[in-house]
């Protein structure tokens, strides 16, 4: 398992290097352009989860505090699946790309605004949040990115097929 | 902003997905820009005036709100 989290390190920094926006030696921001993981890694994210899934059936474990992989596990498929390009990547995906990342990051925001206020409201209720919190925080802003996202894209009931 | 992308797609018998297949995006970005929900790009409706060989403001118009 050691191995295992190495390995993923070695990984996180190799999909830094690759999805970062790079720019022509410039920091002007219309002069970076957002890289992403070409449009099949997205099945080796659903892949991962896949595992991730059927290991923790096999374990009969889905506490994350004794199953470290589950977690860590759930985080890397959808970070894959995430910073993957779509099948036709456009403009239109680029502009709800950045609107959903907008979204999931004010979410993050106002929910860490409200854990800080719980702070002072209820003292020493929250005393230590453990990391698997900011884990699941993390993971479930990835969810509500994905799902605004898809929806955006596919899900609205006017975006049908039309000749 | 508004549009006349689906009578011009009507006089070209386009579907959309053709539509987005001659000028490199997806289906439902066409769909996004025919409902209004989404405004182009100006390189997109460049692309999108050459198919129909007509000037871009003869499919894309400017609303009072706008």
């Amino acid at each position: 398992m050691e191995i295992l989290g190495y390995l993923l390190i070695v990984a996180y920094f190799i999909m830094l290097w690759h999805i970062f926006p790079h720019g022509r030696n410039s920091l002007d921001i219309f002069k970076l352009n957002p890289v992403l993981l070409p449009f099949w890694w997205k099945f080796i994210g659903i892949g991962w989860l896949a595992i991730v899934f059927v290991y923790s059936i096999s374990k009969h474990d889905f506490n994350p505090s004794t199953n470290r992989f589950l977690l860590t596990g759930i985080y890397f498929g959808l970070m894959q699946i995430a910073f993957s390009k779509e099948k036709n990547e456009d403009e239109f995906s680029d502009q709800i790309r950045i609107k959903a990342m907008y979204i999931s990051i004010i979410s993050l925001f106002i929910i860490v605004g409200v854990f800080s206020s719980f702070g002072i409201a209820t003292p020493n209720s929250l005393q230590d949040i453990p990391f698997q919190f900011l884990m699941m925080l993390f993971s479930s802003l990835l969810i509500v990115y994905l799902i605004y996202f898809y929806w955006t894209k596919y899900g609205f009931k006017w975006n049908k097929n039309e000749k | 902003m508004k549009n006349s992308l689906k009578i011009e797609r009507a006089i070209k018998n386009l579907t959309q997905d053709e539509l987005a297949k001659l000028i490199g995006v997806s289906r439902q970005t066409i769909n996004s820009i025919e409902t209004g929900r989404y405004i182009p790009s100006t390189v997109l409706a460049l692309k999108i005036s050459k198919v129909f060989e007509k000037p871009v403001n003869e499919i894309f118009a400017l609303e009072i709100s706008d």
